[in-house]
């Protein structure tokens, strides 16, 4: 509402003296006045403010700070979160404290909202997207957060050879770079060849990306060649026994898995900063002063103290420890088969072992090579007879009982229950367990001949073999594998399992030399599908889609190398190409409807089980967090429940030890 | 005895330059790269680009041949730079210096646990053949010989766990971890380290002991020691004195191994238990190739393996009379 004012001259003298005096009051009243202030804190920084270490709430805090809803109820402040990884791959717990996107996922993992910048939009018919930052917003050590960090990271980082041989891909359009522009402090757009249309998903999610998209210049241009003296910076560099600045740079500004792990010196916007890198395998992350939330009651957020990480030399230690009730917050990569151990311990560890849904619509995906170099097998591989005989020659419900102890539903790789492009007929086809049916269709291929045991045998005498490949220290497939087996051996065919250590699956799939996969059905979700289908579309040439690796090359490389789809194959590329720069709602809905179509009618991708928990840990007087839940990489963990609001009841872990 | 080092330093120089090439070539063997095997570990599915794929291999410095990066390797290595990791994004001094302190806080006792058990308790053993004692010792001796030492840690893990709801591995019970050092503080990391030196103590003990009982047998049946007996000597010290330092050459001659693996000897072992050493380091390193990590730590073990076996020569000599050099 917008009155004009227009004072009298005795009222605006008035209101000067009175703002003067109220002025001359408030200065005399010191500490007083502050104690009076809107927000509150964390005792141990209202300490810390009080010993002149640290300023007052109010000026940490952005004149308008994001509040936050708390998921149940209003937190006390106190406690240690207390969660654990394997192997040192930190981005398994790239949600315990972040990540804090340009724009957010909705708590419900449907839509894009609004975090760092407060909206955007779309100009000059759809090529130009336009951000508008939150004002007010500092960094952990109170400088400004504005829009100089992106062009920073633009036009250093992005487009700096020694630090990123190619441009970050999530921003081309049709393969073409953008031109950035930083209209003013708070105000960054790009200009594409395109509307795209998937960008605002993009920017709340970062699939491939590890630098996030802001940077702290203030902090990084000591370490940048474009900004940082010549000498000074090479005595940094060999002080720190690196030999390229790019190396030193990459390594100050935590740039690996998306998390802050390395250097407690690099200013953040998450809500704990680190404290304590990883030495002799743990990690500590303390609270963030200046972090720019709070809750409906004025107090400033997190509500948690800090952060304790411990790395795990290997994933059954970590399960022994979470048994043994030493972590209060663990959600990924934990394995359901284990669910039996977890239960045990719950009590006398005082957590609680919740069952959250992943973005796996199938547990697996089994993938025919379809550009496999045999002949005989490519041709049968891309028969839709064979794949729909052997997805009818599947056991799911068996598999369900054995492996996932009856927590799965039969499910083919499409899109998981809740999603606006699932559809319950497609999910469903051909799941059931038909081996009469499977053997009449591989009859009707041909496959007529059989030998002594009852193997099929091929158009060119050899018996049909299918070789499959999988990784070594993956019990869960291994265990669907063997179930294979024996499913195979009912309809004439010979499986083979081969276990090959995951480094060398990588360099099977790029010389097309394996013939079938099995991998992870996931990334089936809104969250992700739109701009990374990487099951349903060839065109990812570093994923797993054994199906169709040199289509994906084909596409990546603009035709130079890998080989030409045809048919189905073909279109679904030119639908993936379409959504990228579909904006309507609608349209996009029909795009996704249509690939998902083709890919049920193809069965390229074809899925054992769906809908199994993962096992979440959480502690016992862990609040704020719900129920049931998702959890997966396409919300990079669950950072759309807002860890941020979390408390512990008491102020404390109630399985705190010491 | 001057020629002899001098001949000596030159082979040692010799065998660590063969090893280092054969390291590095051997790392890198299996098919891809460390590339290959980071986007491996993305399980979980992190999507990275093909450019950013290539960026990567060049920035590591994958894409050129192997001479060349063994050559750049080695070059700096005699400056004293190791290179970085891959895996950690740390200069490969710095992680090693980071895990050193702790590796030899629990080789060195467990060496020194070692010996001063295996050798006495094999002396008794032969002494008092076929003794209730020795049949005892032999016994526990084979059982531990014969169960692998990760095995022993993980169910050590679980009667702790299950029966004293102790803490699960690692160095520190977790209302100690993140506490300033005091008393409490040393104690529990003593407590949790002597877990640890026990289990892979146990297995090196076993075996030396046999050695040591079964050289020592060998040894009391000849005619020198009935001579000595003869001669008025007392027991233990006669034999102490003459069929001990016979028999102790076999030990003598492998105590040159335990120098690399005070460095490296207790990687599956620090995996199960969680503790930060070198090993696992290794065994991590080699797994998903990153190079200049594995090859380095390698370079330094087959330094002081060259060493250690050096040493165990001049200590054979020493011990045996008989050897000249």
């Amino acid at each position: 509402m917008i009155r004009t004012f227009a004072p009298t001259r005795r009222q605006f003298l008035k209101l000067g003296g009175a703002a003067a005096s109220a002025l001359a009051v408030s200065g005399l009243a010191g500490r007083a006045f502050a104690q009076a202030s809107q927000y509150k804190e964390a005792p141990a920084l209202a300490e810390m403010v009080a010993a002149g270490t640290l300023p007052p709430v109010d000026q940490r805090l952005p004149e308008n700070p994001v509040v936050i809803e708390p998921f149940e109820s209003v937190g006390t402040y106190g406690g240690h979160l207390r969660t654990g990884i394997i192997q040192n791959r930190g981005f398994q717990a790239r949600s315990a404290w972040g990540p804090e996107p340009i724009l957010r996922i909705s708590r419900d993992g449907q839509a894009v909202e609004p975090n760092l910048a407060e909206s955007w939009e779309y100009t000059n018919d759809g090529k130009t997207f336009v951000l508008h930052l939150r004002r007010g917003i500092k960094w952990s050590d109170g400088e400004p957060f504005n829009a100089s960090g992106f062009d920073f990271w633009w036009n250093h980082v992005n487009l700096n050879a020694s630090l990123s041989p190619a441009p970050m891909a999530q921003f081309t359009v049709q393969g073409e770079v953008p031109t950035f522009e930083m209209v003013d402090d708070y105000t960054v757009q790009w200009t594409f060849v395109a509307p795209h249309a998937n960008l605002p998903a993009l920017l709340a999610h970062g699939p491939g990306g590890t630098i996030p998209r802001y940077l702290p210049r203030h902090y990084l241009e000591q370490f940048h060649a474009d900004f940082a003296d010549e000498a000074d910076l090479n005595g940094r560099v060999s002080a720190a026994g690196f030999s390229t600045w790019a190396e030193l740079f990459n390594n100050r500004s935590n740039v690996q898995w998306l998390m802050p792990f390395d250097n407690p010196d690099m200013p953040t916007l998450l809500p704990f900063k680190l404290g304590r890198a990883m030495q002799l395998n743990v990690l500590v992350a303390d609270r963030n002063p200046y972090y720019w939330k709070v809750d409906t009651e004025g107090q400033q957020l997190p509500y948690i103290d800090d952060v304790v990480l411990t790395n795990y030399e290997s994933g059954e230690v970590r399960d022994a420890a979470v048994a043994a009730g030493e972590m209060n917050w663990v959600n990924t990569d934990t394995t359901f088969t284990n669910l039996p151990l977890y239960r045990e311990g719950q009590e006398r560890g005082s957590y609680a072992v919740k069952l959250w849904l992943t973005d796996r619509a199938a547990e697996h995906t089994i993938m025919f090579n379809h550009c496999a170099k045999d002949p005989v097998l490519r041709e049968l591989y891309n028969d839709i007879r064979f794949k729909r005989a052997f997805s009818l020659a599947l056991d799911r419900l068996q598999i369900a009982e054995t492996v996932y102890l009856g927590f799965a539903v039969p499910s083919q790789l499409q899109m998981i229950p809740g999603s606006k492009w699932r559809n319950e007929d497609w999910v469903a086809r051909d799941t059931e367990y038909d081996p009469d049916t499977a053997n009449s269709l591989l009859d009707e291929i041909g496959l007529t001949t059989r030998d002594g045991q009852g193997i099929r045998q091929r158009s060119d005498g050899k018996p049909l073999v299918l070789n499959m490949d999988l990784p070594v220290d993956d019990p869960g497939s291994l265990s669907v594998a063997e179930l294979i087996i024996e499913f195979m051996r009912e309809v004439g065919i010979t499986f083979n399992v081969r276990t090959i250590a995951r480094e060398q699956i990588r360099a099977l799939i790029d010389n097309n030399d394996m013939e079938v996969g099995i991998w992870v059905g996931d990334k089936c979700s809104d969250a992700m599908f739109p701009h990374s289908p990487e099951w349903h579309v060839p065109y990812l040439t570093t994923g797993w889609n054994v199906w169709g690796m040199p289509w994906a090359q084909w596409y990546a490389s603009k035709g130079q190398q890998g080989e030409e789809p045809q048919g189905d194959a073909k279109k679904v590329q030119d639908l993936f190409d379409e959504m990228q720069i579909t904006v309507d709602e609608a349209r996009r809905l029909e795009i996704g409807n249509e690939i998902l179509e083709l890919n049920i009618n193809n069965l390229w991708n074809i899925g054992d089980v769906g809908q199994v928990p993962i096992p979440v840990i959480l502690g016992t007087n862990f609040k704020n967090y719900p129920e049931e839940g998702f959890t997966g990489f396409s919300w990079l963990g669950n950072y759309n429940y807002h860890i941020e609001q979390t408390y512990f009841e008491g102020g404390a872990w109630s399985g705190e030890r010491g | 005895m001057l020629n002899y080092a001098i001949r000596r330093s030159g082979q040692m120089l010799v065998t660590v330059l063969v090893i280092s090439v054969i390291a590095f070539v051997v790392i890198q063997l299996p098919p891809g790269d460390f590339v290959n095997s980071y986007l491996a570990t993305l399980s979980g599915g992190n999507i990275i680009t093909q450019d950013a794929i290539i960026a990567l291999r060049s920035q590591f410095g994958l894409d050129e041949n192997v001479v060349v990066q063994y050559w750049r390797w080695f070059t700096n290595l005699l400056q004293g730079n190791m290179g970085i990791s891959f895996q950690y994004q740390r200069t490969v001094i710095d992680l090693l210096g980071e895990r050193l302190p702790l590796t030899l806080a629990i080789t060195i006792p467990t060496a020194i646990f070692v010996y001063v058990v295996a050798i006495p308790i094999g002396i008794y053993s032969a002494v008092r053949q076929y003794s209730p004692m020795d049949y005892l010792l032999s016994f526990g001796g084979f059982i531990f010989l014969a169960i692998p030492n990760f095995l022993i840690a993980i169910v050590a893990i679980y009667v702790s766990y299950r029966y004293f709801g102790g803490s699960v591995g690692g160095l520190f019970s977790p209302e100690y971890e993140l506490a300033p050092w005091s008393l409490g503080k040393a104690l529990n990391m003593l407590q949790n380290m002597s877990l640890a030196i026990l289990i892979i103590g146990t297995g090196g003990i076993a075996a030396t002991m046999r050695v040591m009982r079964g050289m020592l047998l060998d040894e009391l049946s000849q005619a020198y020691v009935e001579t000595a007996r003869a001669k008025g000597l007392s027991e233990w010290r006669l034999i102490l004195k003459y069929p001990v330092r016979v028999a102790v050459s076999p030990v003598l001659s492998t105590i040159g191994f335990v120098l690399p693996a005070l460095i490296s000897g207790t990687e599956i072992t620090a995996t199960v238990l969680n503790i930060p050493t070198t090993g696992p380091l290794l065994l991590n390193a080699v797994r998903s190739q990153d190079m200049f990590l594995a090859a380095s730590i390698i370079f330094v073990l087959s330094i002081l393996t060259v060493i250690g076996t050096f040493i165990s020569d001049l200590l054979l000599v020493w011990a045996d009379p008989r050897i000249k050099l």
